[in-house]
């Protein structure tokens, strides 16, 4: 009941408008000073959520981004993309859909997905004639493949609160994973195909159209399949990957297609730096709010009182994922794991349910509140490219939100589709 | 309850000390007669684990715990239990608490502005993993690629001819199955909890230096409790640190047969091996020690060779 | 980028919120400036790092903790910069639709509660750089550089954000005089 009015509390504070990271930070500190009578270290919880190597991928592919966009390799890809699909309804969407599944291969990070792909494809969509809407839905939805598929910073940590084999969690995110984005590809087509305002569809382009087009754009194509052999042959680590994009893409706008120079790599940096220090410091203020209702022990308790019931596994299951839904309306996917997992773990254990599959399920959630209003990171992310309002980013995502959840429900009733390739390839 | 004592720490719930814990709270209920409520915060829930020295200083907790390895150059002395196969014996282990050595770190500790009130035992053994080849010689580590532990024992490392790379614990799993890294070094427990038999193939294990969970409080909240309080708490506290004692001797045949049983080729160091590795090791990270530490490390080491 | 739009007309304002304005402007620009330096110090250490290892087999020792404890001074420096061009993100769903005479309200609401985070930026972030000094925290990892001089970008960052917040607060202010200045003089 308590916490039902400290989010309903926020909810409220959130929608005067004010900067998320200010509202979020200002309801911690104000929590924490009715509690506890003083502000203690607030400060520091943002100096510790701020200062970890991990999170400069998302300066860096900001930067590749807009390298790449200011080099115009991008519209080179962007033309082969359309060239190759103009038949089809919703062919860039599809497209748009698939690039984020490749750089989910890449990044372990939804946003750093969203950001990188978003910055990208946002742009050329509503250049070919689709409505933002569309663009915005799937570019949201598309990134929160960023941590279903491997690899893939959230199962990590749950791998390690929960003793579940890391590498059995990668290789169970694959098919959901392409389910999920197949499912998020048949909606574009049957949105873009029954849409009034249609988007404009050409003829099928002919094969020699196609062979041009993808003469132009080999190089942005190679960028995602160097980035990928270097990381999965070891030269260097998933963070590492970032760093070697930008080198990439640098080598292919100054010497390729001589179209950056000193300028353009500043103004690239400027934006990076711009785009990073609007989401950290969203990230920051729900880092401090976390904290704050971490130590009040409020999810914990709930928790506690959820798995303390007698319901059997399915009932358990499906209680925790109603939770996590709501959670994920205001909390941040780290807090999420770390405030719910250890605390379910021993009902988990006795239950018998299987980690990997509630990881899956897990993280299908996380991507869900990652486009859940009023906090969701991926919905930010599309605002902080774009700058539209956020109402039309919502909206665009609504669509999806739902078919996450459907597909949630597929691998709840159908465990195999999680399980079956890791039970294959590793033999458990 | 009259007092909350809240105990941050970043143990996920199967790790050994997080049970012992949770074992504390009950002993801190029961030895209080329920004056004291003892709340846990694991899996690094509420601080990270570098956060939680300002944390306790600050009052900001009442308690958290902080593993001996990561005091680092802002507590150099602590850094002796690291120094390799000085104190890693049950013998010594046992001779270690409550000695004159942990007093004076507990002083040291005090200065920092946290009070110890357990010398909980974490590991004392390491397993050298690798997607090669066996390292169970120094001559082996020529030129690999090593995760490093920290900036002291890496002296160890370097002194063999490994090239320790530093990088975030969470890019670790990956790194090793992409090869970026070919070796790395984790306790035995660890290296079946967190799944290295998967992706390293070779593992050299040996009881070579000791790692605690010191269960640290708030000073002037310690003082501030009743004396019968506080006398509760700490008959708790020796509880947890007496049950986390190793007692046998070279490493735990069960931890080893749970990374075979996975598949990994897994051995324990022969004491002759053990000692190649003492030669090159040890003067190596107890000349690194003693340049951070200067008097009081001498008088340490020496503390502890007396034991 | 949607953050390159002109800035809002100054109107009627006084000389003085001019003079601030540019004085403020050019605060978040070399801010901005340092935060991008950083950005590319990040991307050519990682690379080298790469380089050293896979090429020559030898690390840079300590590149990740330089690497982490740029982040907070990138975020710190380049978040002014970032409210002058009012591009934080905010939930603008009830905002959008309010009448103008409402929206000043709110937008001088908007000021306020990013005051009071600047303000908890210098006060709370010196008070975590002086314990972090008293009990002599060091990064963790090779460099062991101290914690309290990484801090310090805190309360930089607020007061950085405080400025620009002012600024932000007098143009909300002075814009309804402004407006009725403008309404009187029209015939
Ligand atoms: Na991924
Ligand atoms: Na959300």
């Amino acid at each position: 009941m308590i916490a039902a009015f400290m989010l309903v509390a926020l909810l409220a504070l959130l929608f005067t408008g004010i900067p998320i990271f200010a509202g979020l930070t200002l309801y911690g500190g104000g929590l924490l000073l009715l509690v506890q009578g003083n502000l203690g270290s607030v400060v520091s919880i943002i100096f510790g959520e701020l200062n970890q190597y991990l999170l400069v991928a998302i300066p860096l592919f900001a930067f590749m981004a807009h390298v790449m966009i200011r080099g115009k390799v991008v519209d080179d890809l962007y033309d082969a993309a359309y060239t190759f699909t103009r038949h089809l309804p919703g062919g860039l969407a599809v497209a748009t859909i698939m690039a984020c599944t490749v750089f989910a291969a890449i990044s372990g990070s939804s946003v750093a997905t969203a950001l990188t792909i978003g910055a990208v494809a946002i742009p050329q969509m509503l250049r070919y004639g689709y409505s933002p809407r569309i663009a915005y839905g799937v570019v949201a939805a598309g990134g929160t493949l960023g941590i279903l598929i491997p690899p893939s910073g959230p199962m990590i940590l749950y791998g390690i609160t929960t003793d579940t084999s890391i590498g059995g969690l990668f290789i169970a995110g694959i098919v959901p994973g392409l389910v999920m984005a197949l499912v998020f590809m048949a909606w574009a087509v049957f949105r873009c195909a029954t849409e009034g305002e249609a988007v404009k569809r050409d003829a099928r382009a002919s094969g020699r159209e196609m062979l041009q087009a993808l003469r132009k754009s080999v190089w942005s194509i190679a960028l995602p399949v160097f980035v990928l052999g270097g990381m999965y042959l070891g030269v260097f680590t998933a963070t590492e990957a970032a760093a070697a994009g930008v080198w990439l893409a640098l080598f292919v706008t100054i010497v390729i297609y001589r179209t950056v120079g000193w300028r353009e790599i500043w103004a690239s940096a400027q934006d990076a730096c711009r785009l990073s220090a609007m989401l950290f410091m969203i990230l920051a203020g729900a880092a401090v709010f976390s904290h704050v209702l971490t130590k009040m022990r409020v999810p914990q308790q709930i928790v506690e009182s959820l798995a303390a019931m007698d319901m059997g596994a399915m009932g358990f299951v499906v209680v925790m994922m109603l939770l996590i839904v709501v959670l994920g309306m205001f909390l941040e996917s780290i807090s999420i794991i770390l405030v719910t997992t250890p605390v379910i773990l021993p009902a988990m254990i006795h239950l018998g349910i299987d980690p990997i599959w509630y990881g899956v399920l897990l993280v299908i959630n996380l991507e869900i509140a990652l486009i859940t209003p009023p906090v969701g990171m991926n919905l930010f992310t599309i605002k902080a490219i774009t700058g539209s309002k956020l109402g039309p980013i919502i909206r665009g995502s609504l669509p999806y939100m739902l078919l996450m959840g459907a597909v949630l429900v597929l691998i709840l009733l159908v465990p195999g589709i999680a399980l079956w390739l890791p039970r294959t390839m590793m033999g458990g | 309850a009259e007092y909350t004592m809240r105990i941050s720490h970043q143990f996920p719930p199967s790790h050994h000390t997080a049970k012992r814990l949770a074992q504390f709270a009950k002993d801190v209920a029961k030895e209080t007669d329920g004056k004291v409520q003892v709340q846990l915060f694991g899996a690094a829930q509420l601080f990270k684990p570098k956060q939680h020295h300002a944390a306790v200083a600050s009052g900001q907790l009442e308690a958290a715990i902080i593993l001996s390895i990561q005091w680092g150059g802002s507590l150099p002395e602590m850094a002796v239990t690291q120094i390799p196969f000085l104190m890693s014996s049950p013998a010594k282990q046992k001779a270690f608490i409550g000695s004159e050595a942990a007093k004076l770190l507990d002083q040291k500790m005090l200065d920092k502005g946290v009070r110890n009130i357990g010398w909980i035992v974490d590991t004392n053994d390491l397993i050298f993993t690798s997607s090669t080849q066996l390292l169970d010689d120094p001559s082996k580590f020529k030129d690999v690629k090593i995760r490093g532990l920290n900036k002291l024992f890496d002296a160890g490392l370097i002194a063999m001819g490994a090239v320790p790379v530093s990088m975030s614990g969470s890019e670790v799993y990956q790194a090793l199955q992409t090869r970026v890294v070919d070796a790395a070094l984790t306790g035995v427990q660890a290296a079946s909890s967190r799944k290295y038999y998967e992706v390293q193939k070779y593992g050299a294990a040996t009881p070579i230096f000791l790692v605690f969970d010191n269960l640290v409080v708030n000073p002037a909240w310690w003082d501030g409790l009743p004396e019968d309080v506080r006398a509760g708490i700490t008959r708790a506290a020796d509880k947890a640190v007496q049950s986390s004692l190793i007692t046998h001797e070279g490493v735990n045949p069960d931890d080893m047969k749970k990374l075979t049983d996975a598949g990994m080729d897994a051995v324990v160091l022969t004491s002759e091996q053990a000692q190649a590795f003492e030669a090159v090791m040890q003067p190596a990270v107890r000349e690194a020690f003693l340049k951070s530490s200067g008097d009081d490390g001498q008088k340490l080491i020496d503390l502890i060779k007396a034991m | 980028m949607s953050q390159d739009q002109a800035l809002p007309e100054l109107g009627h304002d006084g000389a003085r919120l001019r003079a601030y304005a540019r004085f403020v402007a050019l605060a978040c620009r070399a801010a901005l400036g340092l935060a991008s330096i950083l950005v590319l110090a990040d991307l050519l250490l990682i690379g080298c790092a790469v380089l050293l290892r896979y090429v020559f087999s030898s690390p840079i020792v300590g590149n990740d903790e330089i690497v982490a404890s740029t982040l907070t001074a990138l975020v710190m420096l380049a978040a002014p910069d970032v409210l002058r061009r009012n591009g934080h993100i905010g939930v603008d769903v009830l905002v959008g639709a309010l009448p103008p005479r409402l929206a000043t309200w709110a937008s001088v609401w908007s000021c306020l509660s990013v005051l009071m985070v600047a303000a908890l930026l210098i006060v709370n972030g010196w008070k975590a750089v002086t314990l972090s000094r008293t009990i002599g925290l060091l990064t963790e990892g090779h460099l062991e550089m101290p914690v309290w001089m990484l801090q310090l970008f805190l309360p930089l960052g607020g007061l950085l954000l405080a400025l620009v917040a002012v600024e932000l607060l007098w143009r909300a202010l002075a814009r309804p005089a402004a407006a009725q200045e403008a309404k009187a003089g029209e015939p």
